[in-house]
């Protein structure tokens, strides 16, 4: 007799099979982006943030998870990206590395392109700097944050002002 | 330059790495095709598994009737062999036409007397109308072959 989990599974991964065979990967165009800028804002190195980015879409596909519309998807890959970088962060590997270059040589991994305001922005903290982006570039309120974060409102809130007052003194005042 | 414009600015200059799409694509189109495969394998393989288990209860089941049928063949022939041995000459059906001694029947109640005969495999007819019984036909002791009907009389 096949108990119940062993008939489930194969039903679960046909799905895949289905969109593997069929299907592409429509959400790795549409949100590569998205993924890779907050991998790179939570863990501060583009070479990190490319692993991250691996890590979440491997995640995606193989989870396979259904959301309802594309705010959900949006902010559960968004989630898992910040999760992922932080845990990346908390890594006795990535602390022990972090004190033996980063911070001998804190301008090392920057990509030549990034610009002075990117920078900047990926100088600061990491609560402030994932609060920033989340709310100057992806638009979210210090609630929709503090959702994303697992942080009170009131909390982002204040790293949402400290960062932007380090980033003023950093970049020279005429910030609005 | 408003702060979030500057914020915008440079956000919007940083890209997933083709390299990295590239790869990805790959690797993620390489690790579902191996889901894939492990799928077909565990649907090819299931209804396989299943005959499988058919083939060893149907095993078990055979093994279950031979031994069965091995003993009782057995036990017919070592009864057959003493029966040949004790009673040359004898009839071998003979156990078909087994006889019961008629017990005493007198003074028992109409139910209990045929509870008591149909207990030792023998039919019963009553005549008279009384509860108790008087004598049975044929009468205590007789041999009586099992199945047959006996009668008792009652007072």
């Amino acid at each position: 007799m096949l108990s119940a989990s062993e008939t489930d599974i194969p039903l679960g991964i046909q799905k895949k099979t289905i969109r593997m065979t069929g299907v592409s990967f429509a959400a790795l165009d549409k949100y590569k982006d998205l993924v890779y800028r907050t991998a790179l804002t939570v863990t501060g190195c583009h070479e990190d943030a490319e692993d991250i980015t691996q890590e979440v879409f491997f995640k995606y596909f193989r989870m396979d998870p259904e959301f309802e519309d594309e705010t959900h998807e949006k902010a559960w890959l968004l989630r898992v990206t910040i999760n992922a970088g932080r845990n990346l962060l908390r890594s006795a590997w990535f602390r022990k590395r972090s004190d033996a270059d980063i911070t001998l040589f804190p301008a090392a991994e920057d990509a030549p392109g990034d610009s002075a305001v990117l920078k900047a922005v990926l100088g600061l903290p990491e609560k402030y700097r994932t609060a920033i982006y989340l709310h100057y570039y992806e638009g979210y309120s210090a609630a929709e944050i503090g959702e994303l974060t697992g942080r009170s409102a009131a909390a982002v809130g204040q790293h949402l002002s400290r960062g932007r007052e380090k980033l003023r003194k950093i970049l020279g005042g005429d910030g609005a | 330059m408003s702060f979030e414009n500057k914020i915008r600015q440079a956000y919007d200059s940083v890209h997933a790495p083709d390299t990295l799409t590239e790869r990805l694509r790959e690797e993620l189109q390489r690790d579902l095709r191996q889901d894939a495969d492990a799928v077909g394998g565990i649907v090819t393989e299931a209804p396989k598994r299943d005959i499988v288990r058919t083939l060893l209860h149907g095993g078990a089941f055979v093994a279950a009737t031979v031994i069965l049928c091995g003993g009782f063949g057995f036990a017919l022939w070592s009864m057959r062999d003493k029966t040949v041995v004790f009673h040359p000459g004898s009839n071998v059906s003979a156990p078909a036409d087994e006889q019961v001694v008629m017990p005493e029947m007198a003074g028992l109640s109409r139910q209990t007397a045929q509870q008591t005969l149909e207990a030792l495999g023998l039919a019963v007819e009553f005549s008279g109308d009384g509860s108790t019984v008087a004598r049975s036909e044929p009468p205590a002791g007789a041999r009586v072959t099992k199945g047959s009907t006996v009668r008792l009389v009652m007072e």
